[in-house]
């Protein structure tokens, strides 16, 4: 990208002195073209420098609202940063009006120093970096405020306080504060905590693919922290002791009625949201439990029923009221629904339904032929028993075919997978991958179905070719190609389809305002999860396609958002704070060549397993979930990285957020 | 990266100051420099805590590392190689003092912490001298009130250990920071006035003036005197100092390093000190003159003290005279009243109000398991796999023992269960289950958790496993079988799953540490109870633990305050004891068969005319006031003794003033079984003496050895008293000594008695009244301390919300509380702890005595309550 300046990590780059031509390019940079789709953004400061976009900007000014916003920011907790940075604003201020003196830069430069030297978190350690780079590259604009002749443009200066962890979550939780209170043997506040990000907090404990634990700066000095197992803690201690449960105060203090259409994660979710805002929700569930694919798809062994049992008895108790084996398009409508006097919806019905894999023979309703999705629940739900199979194949090579092919394994059938790239390009989460092999899950890479091989009626086998890789297809990854004349016959009596899911949205028929996607998926905004139906908002897998449960959460929170923002009359849109948020996103918060002066050594402790005979023998949980003493001491290794981003936007918003 | 070790395991080999060392994995860098003398400086860091880091005081250098390390919160990793001293390190240490400095109020002229100030030791020792820095928007703050405390945040750090203290030890959470940046405080978590149990431990470890009591110091720090001493109030037996100037005790003031309780106290320990100064003290001995109590000479009271004690014995035998002796007397006392009785008087009819209470109990525990099956020492807590409190309301019952299990389980996590009539689970952290079982059902429930425990659907421990503990494992398993827990869960009103749940780790973690309370004291099953929690402990290779409500309880009964025994649980009617202290003093008393009747029944059945009370108020505490007092009026002569006029001592012929703690030494033996020395701090007030001194008097008239000295009495009982040998006050000194009974281990198969106790019909009084001691008062000496009684100034009683919404009660009714002895007025609480139809009422507002309400001979007391 071209900028006017960069001080972002370890490239500087300089182009003040040249014309806009010669601009030396600054590739480890990306922002965004604007702030917000409308407003102008012309610097970026944060823990990894300056970056000036273009003019206008006034360092100086920056650097004072930087400061302001480290003190606001500081959780007072240690000397340096709650003192220290109140000194930095108080001289920068100083500065700013025009009273400076040369002495106060030195003393500027010597507390930048000592803060970050010793401070006990992020916000002290890289706060006063952009700052520091300041004073060393423009000092030209700090003498002609000691001067006295400069004033202040006054422009506008949003900022977010987050860490890369929280950054890459989709619910953006606040990891740091609730890894802390556990900690500090605070477990009840820490359970809060999450749950203000997301109210699933045991879904997410057990089953969350935690982004976060790619972007965490302890990696860099041994291993990341074990942040999913933590918050599994938090939840487990409320549900094993005698602790009371946090109450709703705010339960049904709104009269208006909304209506979130699947009882998911992004639909319970928004529910939940809703109803801490006051307002009277109805979640609309076709199965007789909710949970959605948490329910249905992930194993007993990851998220047991028991589990999603207690969270909707959670989200009950909040206020929402929850309506089984209601199928939304055929049990009530959109025109049903209004009539009744529900002011807005929330659509989150997922994607349950199995991609075909268009091989001959899937259709013919052989016995031992599944699709993935479909099995995965009956064998959770115990619906129908499974007749024991001696050899599954299982297509696929995401989580649902690891669910699909750990879940056969246990009913004590010899598995293979069988999947047309390699190793190298699996989908599936690598410790799922692991537990497979350990579990006598086989692997059949570059190979690909052609035809299921039946006799009687019952499968015998797979035709199966061997492929091999060539160019990368649209989503970066090798398109796999037949070999001419690899065709070969594996055995099975049963066969598996896992390759993906697509979403049942029939009922979108009866509002044709509603756009929808050539993956059939309502069109909505990524952000305020708005349809063009002024009334509906879309969230989870029936919006994106199947994703993750935390993207669905965080969805699900800002579906609430916006349909709080609706209801009562308001511009639907994110904050500043969160437009902020998503610039942070875009230049990226974790560095993984960043060095880290930290003693290195303290290992991660290892998650307690179940006894491999119980393992395989049941679908009793394998992990054990830390114990109190593990769990402290994982905590003791977060390193507390907060950082603050802030932009220098130029006109004012009608409304600051 | 590089390759990382396991922590808490195993031993680490790293570097200090160029010196190998080794530590256990998981010690912090600060833990393993301090164990090997190497200073390294700190400020917020506190032993008993976890890390706190806020002071960034404790850097230390590690090689390779470009950057000062924190060493409280760093743990100690192969290889390391840390140096504690650098010029850059005193660097960074003087600019930390100077930004927790700046804006720092120079208020130590005034200031209460002055001269114990850690910011004045730490500013000084670092040179910080001058100030570098400043900010803008300095303005003086309010102090805030938090009734027994007040918080300055002008003065504040922001170090948190206040947070912390209250976090991990003391288990309220009451507080924390509020706000960020240079303006945050110290707030209370719910933002309202604070209301918690005033403990004072966030005042005792704030490092700075920030915190002080409201209780306004009037001493410098430099112009105290501390006296090292045992506070009085319960039995844990916490260590603490009197801080005096000019003779005056100004402060209650607590050591991290002294004593059992590690630095914590309990409101009454660190508030209830005032009454050491009280106006209301009888000065002198009083002889009753016709309706009025004239002052005499102790020579005079005494002389007819004596006469009329031989008068009484000579008309009417030697059982026609006996003393009820307080729990709150010391070792020395104690000893003391039952020798001149005993070999002086030939009188053995003494007793205490708790084995009044509960004659059988204790002739169980002192005959079936020694007095050793329930006497544990508190270390037992920090090596215990899991803790089980047994109708023990352990926040406000001996609460210091609390703070032991809280720390516990912080640092192991351990389980805890808990087993009461009333929800007294505000804990934190939370118990694992809280089984909350109707009142009379607890030998049920506790027989159930032995059933629970080795049936191999539930907890599975195989009896074979545990042999060696149990005498007949398989007697006692089949003693259980007819057990069916599911009924035992219907019957105790307690959720089946709890009971699992508790069996299961017991089964599984084992050690257990069993805490019973006064709830299970006092109750008319107790034996029943204690043996079958007995028979629990040892099943599960664990120990139970007895809380002694008073601070000398057990002493008591160790110096045989009891009509059954002779000091040490010889018993009285033995002659081989009898004859064993004959030896020792001289005498030629002889055995003592039973002696009838108690004391109150003797006393109005006219079989005791002469009673001595030494230092108790029976007509407001014992259960059935009413009744005390009229069969004390039957008394022909009654001779009282005590520190403050009490509705007994009103009736008394002769009242003998006696000394409070702080006026004398002597000692106090714990739950523990340690004995401990409390020392004289404040000199005697009027004429008062201590009741070893009053006896010892008595004693010369009647020809008995005379003492000098309230340690040679002590080197008697360290002479001639089984399990005393040694604990002469000079070895008890530093730490106490422990005494050692007679062990008796294993437990024994029974018939196990599962009916419940008979709590009587509801009919026209609807509700059992629990009638027990409430947190901040305890006997007539906390309700002298101003302090105390302003955060507890009157009767209430506690009810169950259902309760109240059926009765329309609202907070704060006045109520007329009645039962079919008497009635007392009190103010309405309403809280969700005893079950529906139960109430609570704390014993110890003289001025609404609950021990009236009770019948002495119902096992429960029921009540009904009006609006007044």
């Amino acid at each position: 990208m071209k900028l006017l300046f960069s001080s972002w990590l370890h490239n500087l780059v300089d182009n003040r002195e040249k014309s806009g031509d010669s601009w030396s390019d600054c590739p480890s940079v990306t922002l965004p073209e604007t702030f917000d789709k409308e407003r102008r953004m012309t610097a970026f400061m944060g823990w990894g420098g300056v970056v000036i976009v273009s003019e206008p900007y006034d360092i100086v000014e920056m650097a004072y609202e930087y400061a302001k916003s480290l003190q606001a920011s500081s959780c007072a907790k240690c000397f340096p940063c709650r003192v220290g940075t109140k000194v930095i604003e108080d001289l920068l201020h100083v500065i700013v009006e025009g009273r400076g003196s040369d002495d106060d830069l030195d003393r500027l430069a010597t507390l930048c120093h000592s803060i970050s030297k010793n401070s006990k978190c992020g916000i002290g350690q890289l706060g006063p970096k952009p700052i520091t780079d300041t004073l060393l590259h423009f000092k030209d604009d700090y003498r002609r405020y000691l001067s006295g002749g400069e004033k202040r443009p006054g422009f506008y200066y949003p900022y977010k306080m987050t860490a890369p962890c929280t950054s890459a979550c989709p619910t953006g939780m606040d990891i740091p504060l609730y890894i802390e209170h556990v900690k500090e043997e605070n477990f009840g506040a820490s359970l809060a905590t999450i749950r203000e990000a997301s109210v699933m907090a045991n879904m997410l404990g057990r089953a969350c693919f935690h982004p976060c634990e790619n972007n965490c700066r302890r990696a860099n000095v041994e291993t990341s922290l074990s942040i999913c197992k933590i918050k599994r803690f938090a939840w487990d201690y409320e549900d094993q002791h005698a602790v009371g449960q946090p109450v709703n105060l705010n339960k049904h203090t709104r009269e208006e009625k909304v209506a979130v259409i699947g009882g998911g994660i992004a639909g319970m979710v928004c529910a939940y949201n809703l109803a801490l805002k006051g307002y009277r929700v109805t979640v609309f569930e076709k199965l007789p439990y909710s949970g959605g694919a948490a329910r249905t798809g992930i194993p007993q062994y990851r998220v047991p029923n028991e589990v999603m049992d207690k969270e909707a008895r959670y989200v009950k108790e909040m206020g929402v009221e929850i309506k089984y084996n209601v199928h939304f398009g055929k049990d009530e409508t959109f025109k049903s629904l209004r009539e009744k006097g529900f002011k807005a919806f929330f659509l989150a019905t997922g994607a349950d339904l199995s991609k075909p894999m268009r091989v001959e023979g899937e259709n013919d309703g052989y016995d031992g032929f599944y699709n993935g999705i479909e099995i995965l629940h009956q064998v959770k739900q115990n619906l129908n028993p499974v007749p024991k199979r001696k050899k599954t194949l299982v297509i696929g090579g995401g989580n649902t075919a690891m669910d699909c092919c750990r879940t056969f394994a246990r009913l004590g059938s010899d598995v293979k997978i069988v999947y047309r790239r390699t190793e190298k390009e699996l989908p599936a989460d690598p410790h799922e991958y692991k537990d497979s092999l350990d579990e006598g899950v086989e692997y059949m890479f570059l190979e690909a179905p052609s035809k299921i091989i039946a006799e009687n009626g019952k499968i015998v086998g797979l035709l199966s070719q061997k492929m091999k890789l060539g160019e990368p297809d649209e989503s970066g990854r090798r398109r796999p190609k037949p070999i001419e004349g690899s065709e070969h016959v594996i055995d099975a009596d049963c066969i598996i389809s896992a390759i993906g899911q697509d979403c049942d949205i029939f009922y979108l028929d009866e509002d044709k305002q509603i756009q929808v996607t050539k993956w059939q998926t309502p069109v909505a905004d990524e952000d305020t999860m708005r349809t063009d139906a002024p009334d509906v908002f879309a969230g989870g897998d029936c919006m994106t396609g199947p994703a993750t449960l935390v993207d669905a959460s965080g969805q699900g929170k800002r579906g609430a958002q916006s349909i709080d923002q609706f209801i009562r009359g308001e511009k639907i849109r994110i904050s500043d704070t969160q437009w902020m948020e998503k610039i942070i996103r875009k230049i990226g918060a974790y560095d993984k060549d960043e060095v880290i002066p930290v003693p290195k050594g303290w290992s991660r402790q290892p998650m307690p397993i179940c006894d491999r005979d119980k393992k395989l023998g049941s679908f009793e949980e394998v992990e054990l979930g830390y114990t109190q003493e593990q769990v402290m001491d994982e905590a003791g290794r977060c390193m507390r990285c907060y950082i603050v981003g802030m932009a220098c936007v130029i006109n004012k918003g009608d409304d600051k957020q | 990266m590089t390759e990382a070790v396991a922590v808490k395991s195993g031993t680490v080999r790293f570097t200090l100051d160029g010196q190998p060392v080794e530590a256990p994995g998981g010690t912090t860098i600060l833990e393993a420099a301090r164990s090997r003398g190497v200073y390294i400086p700190t400020l917020c860091y506190l032993e008993k805590l976890l890390p706190i880091g806020s002071c960034r005081i404790c850097s230390v250098e590690v090689e390779g590392v470009n950057g000062p390390v924190m060493s409280c919160a760093t743990p100690v990793l192969e290889d390391m190689a840390v140096t504690t001293k650098s010029d850059s390190l005193a660097e960074y240490r003087r600019q930390m003092m100077q930004f927790i400095l700046v804006n720092h109020p120079v208020d130590c002229p005034i200031c209460e912490r002055s001269g114990e100030c850690s910011l004045q030791d730490r500013s000084f020792e670092f040179n910080a001298s001058w100030q570098a820095f400043k900010t803008e928007d300095y303005k003086k703050k309010p102090v805030i009130d938090w009734a027994a405390l007040r918080y300055d945040k002008n003065l504040c750090i922001m170090c948190e250990r206040c947070v912390k203290i209250c976090r991990e030890v003391q288990g309220f959470n009451a507080l924390e920071i509020d706000g960020s940046g240079y303006g945050a405080k110290i707030n209370t978590v719910t933002r309202q006035k604070l209301d918690c149990d005033f403990c004072g431990q966030c005042l005792s470890v704030c490092p700075v003036g920030a915190i002080s009591s409201a209780i306004i110091l009037s001493a410098r720090s430099w112009e105290i005197k501390k006296v090292e001493s045992i506070c009085p109030h319960c039995g844990v037996g916490c260590s603490y100092h009197m801080d005096l100037k000019l003779g005056k005790i100004v402060r209650i003031s607590s050591d991290d390093n002294i004593g059992v309780n590690n630095g914590n106290l309990c409101v009454r320990g660190r508030f209830g000190f005032e009454a050491f100064h009280s106006d209301e003290r009888i000065k002198t001995p009083l002889a009753l003159k016709g309706v009025k109590h004239e002052p005499v000479s102790w020579d005079q009271a005494l002389s007819e003290v004596v006469e009329k004690i031989k008068e009484t014995k000579q008309k009417h035998g030697p059982n026609s005279v006996a003393v009820l002796a307080s729990e709150n007397l010391t070792n020395e006392d104690a000893y003391m009243l039952q020798k001149v009785m005993r070999a002086g008087f030939g009188v053995n009819h003494i007793d205490t109000m708790s084995n009044m209470i509960n004659s059988d109990l204790n002739a169980q525990m002192f005959d079936n398991y020694g007095a050793s099956s329930q006497i544990t020492s508190y270390d037992e807590i920090g090596k215990a796999g899991a803790f089980l409190f047994f109708g023990c309301d352990a926040a406000n019952e001996n609460p210091v023992i609390a703070n032991m299990v809280r720390m516990a389980m912080r640092d192991k996590g351990a389980p805890l269960f808990v087993a009461s009539s009333r929800d007294t689970s505000d804990f934190f952290p939370g118990p694992d289950s809280m089984m909350r079982y109707k009142y009379g059902t607890e030998a049920y429930l506790a027989a159930s958790l032995i059933k629970a425990v080795t049936d191999a659907d539930i907890g599975g421990l195989d009896p074979d496993s545990v042999a060696d503990q149990v005498d007949d494992t398989a007697g006692l398993v089949k003693s259980a079988e007819f057990i069916n827990v599911q009924d035992a869960a219907k019957v105790t009103g307690v959720d089946f799953k709890a009971i699992k749940q508790t069996a299961t780790a017991l089964a599984l973690r084992g050690a257990p540490l069993i805490f019973i309370g006064k709830e299970i004291h006092d109750h008319h099953g107790s034996a029943e109870i204690m043996r079958a929690l007995a028979n629990l402990a040892n099943l599960t290779g664990g120990k139970t633990l007895v809380y002694k409500e008073h601070c000398n309880s057990q002493g008591a009964n160790d110096m045989g305050l009891s009509p059954t025994h002779l000091p040490g649980y010889l018993k009285a009617d033995d002659t081989g004891a009898v004859e064993h202290y004959n030896k020792k003093w001289g005498s030629d008393f002889p055995a003592f068969s039973s002696p009838g009747p108690n004391i109150f029944d003797g006393l109005s059945d006219g079989t005791i005319k002469t009673l001595i009370v030494a230092g108790c108020d029976p007509i407001t505490y014992y259960p059935d006031g009413q009744y005390v007092r009229e069969a004390i009026q039957n008394a022909e002569f009654l001779v009282v003794s005590g520190s403050f006029p009490s509705e007994t001592s009103v009736l008394a012929n002769i009242t003998l003033p006696s000394c409070q703690i702080a006026e004398r030494e002597g000692t106090y033996t714990n739950n523990e079984g340690r004995v401990q020395l409390i020392r004289k701090a404040i000199d005697r007030v009027g004429q008062a003496r201590p009741e070893w001194e009053i006896f010892a008097d008595i004693g010369a008239r009647l020809g008995l050895d005379s003492y000098l000295s309230c340690e040679q009495v002590a080197d008697e009982i360290a002479d001639s008293v089984p399990g005393y040998q040694g604990l002469t006050h000079d070895n008890v000194s530093g730490g106490g000594g422990l005494v050692s009974y007679p062990r008796k281990g294993k437990a024994e198969s029974f018939q196990f008695n599962i009916k419940p106790v008979e709590t009587g019909e509801s009919g026209s009084y609807p509700f059992l009244a629990l009638i027990m001691n409430s947190l901040f008062h305890l006997g007539p000496a906390t309700r002298r301390s101003p302090t105390l009684n302003r955060l507890e100034p009157s009767a209430y009683i506690e009810m169950n919300p259902e309760d109240a919404e059926e009765g329309s009660f609202n907070e704060g009714d006045k109520v007329v509380v009645e039962s079919k002895q008497g009635s007392i007025l009190a103010s309405l609480k309403i809280k969700n702890r005893a079950r529906k139809g139960v109430v609570f009422i704390p014993i110890n507002f003289e001025n609404a005595p609950a021990a009236h309400l009770v019948y002495r001979n119902d096992p429960v007391t029921r009540v009904k309550i009006s609006k007044s």
